[in-house]
């Protein structure tokens, strides 16, 4: 397989890349690239510049930051974070494969290309199954709604801690930098996918609110193998105590929707409440109902969606641990 | 030290282990030739349809742009298949395309990029055809079938019904009788280095074929025949292979194309799949639907059994015939059986075909059997490794259905797995969703009768000293991994009792090694190690002429003795040294060439279909799981594997090993998370290693492999198969350990969370309507 | 030709190359095909086998995910290099020993990831090397003589220091 031939460019700091980013080509932005190449050498939405953030020196933060230049291996040893925030590297060491997570960074995990079965194929493989609207063609196999509305799946584990741990995001543009808040930034379209960044804006880091020291967070993945796979469901829980009931609660999933998404309605059943196994089965219940996995990963929706209960479960009970 | 260090039994690293610790070793990848074009398949859009016009007008304009190759030019429609009884495959569809991804056309330029983007441009037109998907539309009567030759102007392309001795009265008058019902997923090969290959014309008019093949003699006849060019004007060369496991044992339409292209440009052709095209390219295991009636008495007898196997075999041939034997001619050993029935069909479809895979139709129908084993072992509240020993097959005996059975450990098979797992501490013992699992199999070393009707011995070795003292061996046996070339040089160094540094081994060209008919059915280790054997034998007994002659002792009198030498039975201070040997046998006659040849016994009855399962001799396993069950999302974890394989005499303990740890590991994605899926429009659905679920470090259990040795009289020093009995027993192993663990059967393999997860749910309200 | 390319100055197992590469190519690419160094596989060109790591400053990374072009000022260690002066290095011993290659086509892309391994955890168990691994497939060995030629090198490596 061959990536397209693009052109690579190669900033330095954040000001050049969007200097670069503002010149005529399409292009897109390349982090660790261990997922976009993939898309690339399968002639996937292919621009004219890759656009490489390997070098941009705002980007790569030191222990203990989010900084969207570190790779998911630097985050998943990063004494820090998992003195304070271990969610974090226990999310990163899920994902992929041990190799991967060498190049692939946060940034790119954070804005990971929602995925679907039909649209993540070779060109010669949608050429004959008629592509899909993600892609070359105008109508999704998924699930043809109006409005062209695409249900590819967000397939990326640290959005949901993150969202738990009440993050905000920092995009530079050409206007500076702005903040703003992960719960409010994906888009639920699985093309247009974010509400609150445009194309040509960086983002810089993941920063976390105050209190999220204080949230006990624990996340739980689905996939069949215990590396490479995708999650077929993922779901974090946050749980702040006082007393010995729950004080606050998040609930957050992935792999669910074309966005991670934050559950309030199951969370709010834990407030209030004790650690009990009768109140972690009435949340992790309400989640159940509410994900709609699309029939667009390896295992079925109907299965995923039966273990977004037992995810739910399982990470509320580690919580309470 | 006076006596001959036999290297039988011991650990041996690979020879060409250190090509491949370095990566110098040689693939099909690595090989360039000067002058050398790309070639890029042009695929079908679509599972089954005429080509009418194949257009390169757009490609001709490209870049790089050199030639094509399109439907209807010479060579395309000549007709090929790996068994001469199904010869159904063109290099390019004359004119019907059977498959999603089909080969429809080919261009060749100066570099890959050129290749790419000229392939794309290629426009086919076809006249649409309504595609077979399912195998029971294929057993349809139909205007038009897939091919030629189908039986009744159905889509099926062998069907095969045996029956020996009396099968309904056995299950009339049966105090047990068990019926499974299962299903299979397709299974694809998953070796890492992808199918690849290099045409390169030679000034002189031949053509080489530079191929990852375990058939280099099976590719060699049918390129002679689809360019009809007599066999010696066309030389197959055979680099280092990055696995095949049944999936590069046929000649394939891409090798074809790309003889055709070199003959019609000019200049050598190299084409590598894509991990996507080894996929379509498939020749997997084949999806079957398998029913399967056991029989037995109150004692615990096996009675009789009654199968039925539909396979589902793609688009082509291939081995397929064989398979559909094979689905019913091994199920029942290593078991005494006094009645078998057995209907197998094969159909065609139009998916990627279906081939020879590891196990090789033994795999599924091993499941069934070894299922109902324990179903009827339960019914009668016997142990299932008791019941197994009560009905092994003794050895030197003949099965119902003619095999003749030689060697067999299966006794110490099993009785070294039940103490290695601590069985009788376990079995029905272990905490609820944990449990522990007996499975049970027996495969060919072999097949007894070459799929071509020729009396050319099976294999044959050369060898070759000269005043160097070196041993040059030449085999076509192809070394795929499993580490004949080692074996080879084992056998040969062994029997003249020297040094198995001395030997080179040459086990990759046509125009110079003897005919070996290639790596399938797990016949290398018997039949060229058998022919290794007498080759080594054959310069020994030169050896011991020219000992005589130095010494004035008889020869007959001389036996290999320690440390490169012979010496005389009876007093071994008299003693002659390999070189000097040699260089008295050298004298007058130069270089020393022996030659060894294997072919197998007349075997068999004289009933239609007689030939299939027959084999010099057999192997058995008996495979131990131990599983932990989660049920709540319904994975299966397993916990370890003891794996007893009877490999007759154990070579190289290393690679036997090796091939033992291997094939449970690829039992086991079948068992828990491989298979192919497709589109309800019939186009392979995940054809990426991501999609495709093959273990990783991380999922792959314990593996303990225990080494049984039976010592076959006619496996070369006691020697037979362990390439691919060791595969089947797992899955059954498993399937039972879940049902010790939660008390559910499961049918559908692969055992995939979804699946355990649905068996359960309907097991708690079968339990809940019970109890109401 | 429009396409971009250009010079690439590579630092490859302690040698400086220059070579003509576009920005397309993968550090895969660019070592099988631009410098001959065909040690490194393509199993699947996607990430999802593992055949084809390689070193970059002494981290196990996957060349046919890694564009070329960004790989200079880096010190790139290929399979190629395992062996000095034609002497087995320790681990690749080890792996012949032990029978962790049937095919080879997997072993390189595993030595450089079992090498890196071993240089940042000179004594991991065996579930550390598992999870080490868990990037490269094998469909020849069931991983077992993998794992014990990894542990044998580490083994071997502590008593020599000892």
């Amino acid at each position: 397989m061959q990536v397209p031939d693009v052109q690579l460019q190669q900033p330095k700091n954040l000001d050049e890349a969007i200097q670069v980013s503002s010149e005529n080509n399409s292009f897109d932005w390349l982090g660790g690239g261990t997922d976009l190449l993939c898309n690339y050498k399968w002639g996937i939405n292919v621009k004219e510049r890759l656009i490489s953030l390997r070098q941009v020196a705002e980007l790569q933060g030191e222990t203990g930051t989010l900084h969207a230049g570190r790779t998911l291996y630097d985050l998943e040893h990063d004494p820090v974070l998992q003195e304070n925030f271990p969610a974090i590297p226990n999310a990163a060491a899920l994902v992929a494969s041990p190799l991967i997570r060498r190049s692939a960074t946060l940034g790119g995990n954070l804005l990971l290309d929602t995925r679907c079965w039909h649209f993540n194929q070779t060109v010669e493989w949608r050429r004959a199954h008629g592509s899909c609207l993600k892609a070359e063609a105008d109508v999704c196999r998924v699930l043809p709604l109006p409005g062209d509305v695409c249900v590819a799946t967000f397939s990326g584990d640290l959005a949901p801690v993150l969202l738990v741990y009440g993050a905000q995001f920092h995009l530079f543009g050409n206007t500076g930098t702005r903040v703003v808040d992960a719960a409010n930034f994906y888009a639920e379209d699985g093309i247009r996918r974010f509400t609150n960044k445009k194309a040509e804006e960086i983002l810089v880091q993941a920063s976390l609110p105050n209190d999220a020291i204080q949230w006990q967070v624990s996340y739980q993945k689905l996939r069949l193998r215990d590396t490479f796979d995708f999650p077929e469901g993922g779901v974090a829980v946050g749980l702040q105590f006082e007393s010995g009931l729950v004080k606050a609660a998040r609930i957050a999933t992935t792999a669910y929707a074309s966005i991670p998404m934050l559950h309030p309605g199951p969370a709010e059943i834990l407030v209030g409440q004790p650690l009990q196994s009768d109140v972690i089965d009435q949340a992790a219940n309400a989640l159940m109902k509410e994900v709609r996995p699309m029939k667009n990963t390896s295992m079925s929706p109907a299965y995923r969606k039966k273990m977004a209960r037992v995810l739910c479960r399982r990470a509320l009970e580690s919580c309470g641990n | 030290m006076s006596k001959f260090q036999s290297s039988v039994g011991t650990r041996i690293p690979l020879v060409d282990g250190p090509e491949k610790v370095t990566g110098s070793g040689v693939y099909i990848e690595d090989m360039k030739f000067p002058g050398m074009l790309y070639a890029r398949m042009v695929r079908a859009t679509l599972s089954h349809g005429n080509v009418q016009a194949v257009d390169f007008s757009a490609a001709e304009k490209m870049d790089g742009y050199i030639g094509g190759l399109a439907p209807g030019e010479p060579g395309t429609g000549n007709r090929f298949g790996v068994l001469p009884i199904s010869e159904d495959e063109t290099a390019l569809p004359a004119p019907r395309s059977l498959y999603s991804g089909a080969i429809v056309a080919a261009v060749a330029c100066e570099n890959e990029r050129q290749a790419r983007a000229a392939a794309l441009a290629v426009k086919v037109k076809y006249e649409d055809l309504p595609p077979i998907l399912r195998p029971k539309d294929a057993l349809k009567k139909t205007d038009d079938p897939l091919h030629d030759r189908t039986v009744g102007g159905t889509n099926i392309h062998k069907s095969v019904e045996q029956e020996f001795g009396d099968v309904d009265p056995a299950f009339a008058k049966a105090a047990k009788v068990v019926e499974t019902e299962c299903t299979f997923d397709g299974i694809n090969h998953g070796f890492t280095e992808p199918i690849g290959c290099i045409a390169v014309p030679e000034p002189n008019g031949r053509l080489s074929v530079y191929s990852a093949t375990q058939v280099p003699h099976y590719l060699h006849r049918a390129l002679a025949k689809v360019l009809e060019v007599p066999m010696h004007r066309i030389r197959v060369y055979k680099p280092l292979v990055g696995g095949g496991f049944g999936g590069k044992s046929d000649p394939f339409p891409h090798e074809m194309v790309a003889a055709l292209l070199a003959r019609k440009t000019g200049r050598p052709i190299k084409i590598i799949f894509d991990r996507d095209e080894v996929f379509l390219n498939n020749h997997g295991r084949h999806p079957t639907q398998y029913k399967l009636k056991m029989a037995a008495d109150a004692e615990g007898n096996f009675l009789a059994l009654d199968s039925d196997s539909l396979i589902d075999g793609g688009a082509w041939g291939s081995f397929g015939v064989v398979t559909t034997y094979y689905n019913g001619v091994l199920a029942q050993g290593p078991y005494r059986m006094p009645a078998i029935r057995y209907r197998g069909r094969r159909v065609y479809t139009n998916k990627p075909a279906c081939g020879a895979m590891r196990g090789h139709g033994a795999v599924n129908a091993r499941f069934n059997l070894e299922c109902a084993v324990d179903e009827i072992a339960e019914s009668l509240d016997m142990d299932p490794f008791d019941i197994r020993a009560q009905n092994a097959l003794p050895p030197n005996t003949t099965t119902r259905n003619h095999l003749r059975i030689t060697s067999t450990g299966f006794l110490e098979c099993l009785e070294k797995t039940r103490l290695a797992s601590r069985w009788d501490e376990k079995f029905r013992k272990l905490p609820k969703g944990r449990g522990i699992g007996l499975g049970c199999g027996f495969y060919i070393s072999g097949s007894a009768l070459p799929i071509h009707r020729t009396r050319t011995p099976q294999s044959t070795v050369h060898v070759k000293i000269d005043m160097d003292g070196g041993v040059t061996i030449h085999s076509m046996a192809a070394d795929i991994g499993q580490g004949s070339d080692t074996m080879l040089a084992q056998c040969v160094s062994e029997a003249m009792g020297v040094q198995m540094d001395r030997c080179r081994v040459f086990a990759k060209d046509t125009d110079t090694a003897p005919l070996d008919l290639g790596s399938y059915s797990s016949r290398v280790t018997f039949m060229a190690g058998n022919a290794a054997l007498r080759a080594g034998e054959a310069i020994l007994a030169k050896l011991k002429r020219a000992c005589g002659q130095l010494t004035g002792h008889p020869t007959s009198e001389f036996i290999r003795g320690p440390k490169e030498t012979y010496v005389l039975r009876s007093d071994s201070s008299v003693s002659v040294s390999y070189m000097d040997a040699l260089t008295e046998a050298l004298a007058d006659n130069g270089a020393l060439v022996a030659k060894g040849i294997y072919r197998a016994p007349k075997l068999g009855g004289s009933f239609k279909g007689s030939g299939a399962g027959l084999s010099p001799s057999y192997s058995c396993q008996a495979f131990v799981a131990e599983v932990e069950v989660d049920e709540e999302t319904g994975f299966i974890q397993v916990e370890k594997v003891w794996a007893a394989h009877d490999c007759g005499m154990a070579l190289n303990r290393t690679t036997v090993e090796g091939q033992i740890e291997g094939s449970v590991h690829m039992g086991l994605g079948q068992a828990l998370s491989e298979q192919m899926l497709f589109t309800s429009g019939g186009q392979l659905q995940n054809p990426s290693l991501l999609d495709y679920k093959i273990l990783s470090t991380v999922d792959t259990p314990e593996i303990e492999a225990i080494l049984v040795e039976s010592n076959d009289p006619e496996g070369p020093l006691g020697a037979k198969e362990c390439g691919e009995g060791a595969l089947a027993p797992v899955i059954p192993a498993v399937a039972n350990a879940v049902y010790d663990a939660v008390g559910i059967r499961l049918t559908e393999v692969p055992m995939t969370p979804e699946r355990v997860l649905k068996a359960l749910e309907k097991q708690k309200k079968e339990m809940a309507l019970a109890s109401s | 030709m429009n396409y971009h390319q250009r010079i690439l100055k590579l630092n490859v197992n302690g040698h400086p190359k220059e070579i003509l590469a576009r920005d397309a190519d993968t550090l895969l690419d660019v070592l099988r095909d631009g410098l001959g160094l065909t040690g490194s596989k393509r199993g699947c060109d996607l990430g999802t086998c593992g055949c084809c790591t390689v070193q970059v400053d002494g981290a196990p990374i996957l060349s046919c995910l890694t564009l070329a072009c960004e790989m200079e000022d880096k010190d790139i260690r290929t399979v190629e290099d395992l062996a000095q002066s034609n002497q087995l290095a320790p681990l690749q011993r080890c792996w012949s020993e032990a029978g962790a290659s049937q095919c080879g086509f997997c072993s390189p892309g595993f030595l450089m990831t079992a090498d890196a391994l071993l240089r940042e955890h000179p004594n991991p168990n065996r579930e550390e090397i598992k999870k080490a691994l868990a990037g490269n497939l094998c469909r020849c060995t069931g991983y077992v003589k993998i794992l014990d030629a990894v542990e044998a090198c580490a083994k071997q490596t502590q008593e020599q220091a000892v």
